[in-house]
């Protein structure tokens, strides 16, 4: 005997789910927007570059498949959608709107590091604290801690900041770019008990595995252009 | 999984019928008589992941990003493993959505919170206070949710959890008091509380 559905439940998730994805697809493009600055390419930890190139296409795909079932579309989603990257509002404007949709963690990381990247570490710092000490769930952890050790960095706070990437790496899952980046801000501090834990972790990285030597140079250049931007 | 390979011999030639048009569309044919086997995939995922979590609520999620995401599938890979991994997704989403609530009592307090609506007055508890304990049981590592599911919901010995995890029984009576311990200090009120009654 199976239990039956109830119609408009599953109609309202259907809703639900239409509007999970909208606001997953704004905050990919508060990352693109974030990227497009000097302090947001520095600072912020971008979009993986598959999903940045799938953007465009899940974006049309998410609008159709909402426009067919006469369910909201974003009016900010569909702007996006229809505009060049160059003329697309500000990464908080993005963020914003993805919260709009879905209140959740991811989005308010979104929002943190927009700040960041439009020269508001404190914002972003204010908000990412408060985050990290409701003690978010393992995979938002990691990107709550590697977004405040990044922000602190980016305020000059080296010693905050360098608990915070310790503290990611001890999450586990966390990429090894955020050992590049406590690595460098630990020998930038001449911290020599935060260089061996950065160490450590990176001690065994196998750059033989496909894609890890492209991660692990890009996340070098970066630490070391912030290095650069810091002196 | 012998409910999804069933289904799977039943329905897989004519998958491509099936998720056809709108997700909406699609919506309509999944909600009747559960061709794709979705309710017995989320049962299946909530024990194995030692999860207390309202399955209804992750039936309909899955149902819904299945409609949703239907039109993205090709055949690849199989499709009991796709409604799996829908299955999957629908579990952690609302596993966030959840352990979010759990943290803020106004959100926790509103919502689909039905299951615990019913669950809570027998127990003499607010389904507030339910929902939030679920939610930091939830959050404990997978030994000590599976102990706590063995020992206390499906009633085996401790000698017997103690065998099937290769633990010894101390091990797994310390694991089930944790579990305990943190449902109990989101499902009572405060001592303070109690006392002032």
């Amino acid at each position: 005997m199976k239990r039956g559905v109830d119609w408009s439940a599953a109609l309202d998730e259907l809703r639900l789910v239409h509007r999970k994805e909208q606001a997953a697809l704004l905050r990919d493009a508060a990352s693109i927007a974030c990227a497009a600055s000097r302090r947001g390419d520095l600072y912020v930890a971008g979009l993986p570059e598959a999903r940045r190139a799938r953007w465009a296409r899940a974006c049309a795909d998410a609008i159709a498949v909402a426009d067919a079932d006469d369910a909201e579309v974003e009016p900010m989603l569909r702007a996006l959608a229809a505009t060049p990257e160059t003329r697309w509002p500000s990464a908080t404007d993005i963020a914003r709107a993805s919260l709009e949709l879905d209140v959740c963690v991811a989005g308010l990381v979104a929002l943190a590091r927009a700040r960041i990247c439009e020269e508001e570490p404190g914002e972003a710092i204010a908000l990412l604290r408060e985050l990290a000490a409701a003690r978010p769930r393992v995979a938002e952890r990691r990107d709550v801690l590697e977004a405040l050790a990044l922000a602190l960095e980016c305020a000059g706070e080296s010693d905050e900041s360098l608990r915070r990437y310790a503290a990611a790496l001890r999450t586990p899952g966390c990429e090894p770019r955020v050992a590049v980046s406590m690595l460098a801000l630990a020998l930038r501090a001449g911290n020599a008990t935060w260089i061996d834990c950065a160490s450590r972790r990176l001690r065994h990285l196998d750059l033989a595995i496909p894609g890890v030597r492209a991660r692990f140079q890009h996340a070098v250049r970066r630490a070391v252009a912030r290095a650069a931007l810091s002196t | 999984m012998d409910r999804l390979s069933t289904a799977e011999a039943r329905i897989e030639p004519s998958w491509r019928k099936l998720f056809s048009g709108t997700p909406r569309e699609v919506l309509a044919r999944l909600v009747q008589d559960d061709p794709l086997g979705v309710r017995d995939a989320v049962g299946a995922r909530l024990r194995a992941d030692a999860l207390l979590l309202d399955a209804d609520r992750v039936h309909l999620r899955a149902l819904a990003r299945i409609s949703r995401f239907a039109n993205r599938y090709r055949g690849r890979p199989e499709l009991p493993a796709w409604i799996e991994s829908a299955v999957a997704e629908a579990t952690q989403e609302v596993l966030r959505e959840e352990h979010d609530a759990g943290r803020d009592p106004a959100s926790a307090q509103s919502g689909s919170a039905t299951v615990f609506a019913s669950l809570a007055p027998p127990l003499g508890l607010e389904p507030s206070a339910v929902r939030a304990a679920c939610a930091a049981f939830n959050a404990l590592p997978y030994a000590e949710r599976s102990t706590f599911v063995d020992l206390v919901l499906r009633g085996r010995s401790l000698d017997e959890t103690a065998r099937a995890s290769g633990e010894n029984a101390t091990e797994v009576a310390r694991r089930a008091r944790r579990a305990l311990d943190a449902i109990l200090a989101h499902a009572l009120p405060p001592s303070g509380a109690q006392s002032d009654r």
